[in-house]
């Protein structure tokens, strides 16, 4: 007889709820107006102050409770502190010291009167200048070039250093019959 | 350049084949890209697996922890892990263009100044006084744009000129020798001195009449 | 005197050199100023020609390469008498110009061009070599292009003499010809390069 039970408590919350939907039914111009839907209301605690009633109370029940949606009004998402917007725009100095001759002497090799080529101007780390080559050749270049240095400042950097460029020789030669044995760079420094 | 108005003291006969070239948008293109693209360096790197000092072991048992499988701290789908494919190392696009084609960007870039009337020609650089404003004074009659690139034989700038130029970045001096395709095309118009053009045609000719063209 | 923090100079990596060039270069005052024996004098040190050169000052290596040669050998003139001798042997910078022949077509079948045969509305520019700018090329798979490069002037009406040539020749009512206005040039469907040759050369190209 649960199920018998049950039904009869259901339909008693029904009518209790038809009954509160009554009280939601308002007058103007002496005419009914129905509150669309009761599903759209707020279930949550509506209440902000309790009127104090005469009669002694337990303490407040609600202590410490922290309401995370927002009741207020017709602003879904809250008030935002901060503005998000574009920064100020900036002018750029297109004409400043570096900007003005930018590519200047790049082709001293036609127009110049000496031997000089572009190249020679670069201004770069000396393991890339004029240096096009994938990673294990630019890192043979640098352990070539300045391995000693980085050997007695950096001794960790210098070990992964040659870990790495032992382990890009195998993926390199992965798939060939025969490994790669031009490579561009100097000996290594022991 | 002694007086604020221009006055004419001659002409002169320009070559035909550096300020006469048809003008091609492709290779004016393929010397700024390569001017750009030359010096550029790439200094982003990202740690991969092995880069990283961290301990090698396994951080716990394969079984009854009721967490997830997990050989080492350092794959790349753990936080503070290492990169699978980032960025390596500090590198450069550097390739080098073909002389002959910098040496006709050149000739496009100087023939197609001189079709739009934004070559000018003087004796030379020098100005009786170093205050800038008669230097703007002097370009804004002569309608010489906002920005002008002055082009003269020698490294060795006169003084006023140098002084007056010094107070504004979009009036510039060069010398022969670091005339470029990507600095023309900057400035609004380009003003050169007799011995200028003169060299300038001289190292252009030469160049495109040389016996061995890889030299 | 604490213990040095870095016992291996060698661990300064790159300041070590420079170390030592400081250290030398004390050594070498204080060794000066012993052998003077005064204080102030002979604070001069001989220059060494090895040493640190710094950055700061400008350095011309013809100016210092001309005084250490006339140091070096100051009984030796410098003469420039027999130097055609050698300009002779030595190979041009840029192509001569052709010299004039007592008769043309040469013996290896060159001609000039000839000024007075050419049409005023088109041109074309020779090559660095006085050469005809005609290239015939065969691609791979068997197909074959000639091209003239070096085209100035109407590009049109060049084209369209080239064409009337080309089918009267060879009896065909037409040939394949794509025109490159921008890059100034024109370009064959097959091999014409001797017709185009003698088309050239009767216009005086």
């Amino acid at each position: 007889m649960s199920w018998l039970t049950k039904g009869i408590t259901y339909a008693r919350q029904l009518f209790a709820r038809s009954s509160s939907c009554s009280q939601c039914i308002t007058q103007v111009d002496n005419k009914t107006l129905l509150v669309e839907s009761m599903r759209c209301r707020s279930v949550g605690p509506e209440y902000k102050f309790p009127a104090p009633s005469p009669y002694k109370t337990p303490g407040p029940n609600r202590h410490g409770y922290k309401q995370n949606w927002f009741d207020g009004g017709s602003l879904p998402r809250g008030i935002p502190t901060k503005v998000h917007a574009l920064k100020p725009y900036r002018v750029r100095k297109t004409w400043g010291a570096t900007k003005a001759l930018y590519g200047r002497n790049d082709n001293i090799d036609i127009l110049g009167d000496t031997d000089l080529t572009p190249r020679d101007l670069l201004r770069a780390p000396a393991w890339l200048k004029g240096f096009n080559g994938n990673e294990m050749q630019r890192l043979i270049r640098l352990m070539g070039m300045e391995g000693h240095k980085i050997r007695q400042l950096y001794p960790t950097y210098y070990n992964q250093n040659w870990r790495r460029i032992k382990y890009l020789y195998k993926k390199y030669n992965q798939h060939r019959g025969k490994p790669i044995t031009n490579v561009i760079g100097t000996q290594k420094v022991y | 350049m002694d007086t604020i108005s221009s006055e004419k003291l001659g002409i002169i006969d320009l070559h035909p084949d550096v300020f006469g070239t048809p003008p091609r948008m492709d290779i004016l293109h393929e010397n700024v890209v390569w001017q750009h693209k030359y010096r550029y360096i790439n200094y982003e790197k990202e740690l991969s697996k092995g880069d990283l000092d961290k301990r090698r072991r396994k951080p716990f048992p394969q079984k009854g922890m009721g967490k997830k499988r997990a050989g080492s701290t350092k794959a790349c789908n753990w936080k503070y892990g290492g990169s699978a494919h980032g960025p390596r190392g500090p590198y450069s696009t550097y390739y080098m263009l073909s002389k002959e084609k910098r040496e006709l960007g050149l000739r496009i870039a100087l023939s197609v100044k001189y079709a739009q009337d934004d070559l000018h020609i003087v004796d030379s650089l020098e100005i009786p006084s170093e205050d800038p404003e008669y230097l703007q004074e002097l370009i804004d009659t002569r309608y010489w744009g906002f920005s002008v690139l002055f082009v003269d034989d020698t490294d060795i700038m006169p003084v006023n000129m140098s002084l007056a130029a010094s107070e504004f970045g979009q009036y510039n001096l060069l010398p022969v020798y670091g005339l470029n395709v990507y600095s023309i095309l900057k400035h609004q118009t380009l003003v050169m001195t007799l011995a200028a053009v003169e060299k300038l045609e001289q190292k252009l000719l030469e160049q495109m009449h040389k016996a061995d063209v890889r030299k | 005197m604490a213990a040095p923090l870095v016992r291996n100079i060698r661990a300064f990596g790159i300041f070590g050199n420079k170390i030592a060039q400081i250290r030398q270069q004390k050594l070498l005052f204080l060794a000066s100023r012993a052998a003077s024996g005064s204080k102030w004098k002979g604070t001069e040190v001989d220059q060494d020609p090895f040493h640190y050169h710094d950055n700061t000052v400008p350095y011309f290596p013809e100016e210092s390469a001309k005084k250490s040669l006339e140091a070096e050998y100051p009984d030796v003139e410098i003469s420039t008498e027999d130097w055609h001798y050698v300009e002779r042997v030595l190979p041009p910078k840029t192509v001569p110009e052709p010299p004039q022949h007592e008769s043309y077509p040469t013996a290896s079948g060159w001609l000039p061009p000839n000024t007075s045969l050419q049409p005023k509305e088109y041109g074309i520019v020779r090559t660095r070599n006085h050469m005809l700018p005609l290239y015939y090329r065969k691609h791979f798979h068997g197909k074959e292009t000639t091209r003239i490069l070096h085209i100035v002037g109407d590009i049109w009406k060049f084209k369209k003499d080239v064409h009337d040539y080309l089918t009267k020749e060879k009896g065909v009512r037409s040939v394949d010809i794509q025109v490159h206005e921008v890059g100034r040039f024109l370009r064959f469907r097959g091999n014409h390069l001797e017709n185009v040759a003698e088309f050239l050369l009767q216009k005086g190209f």
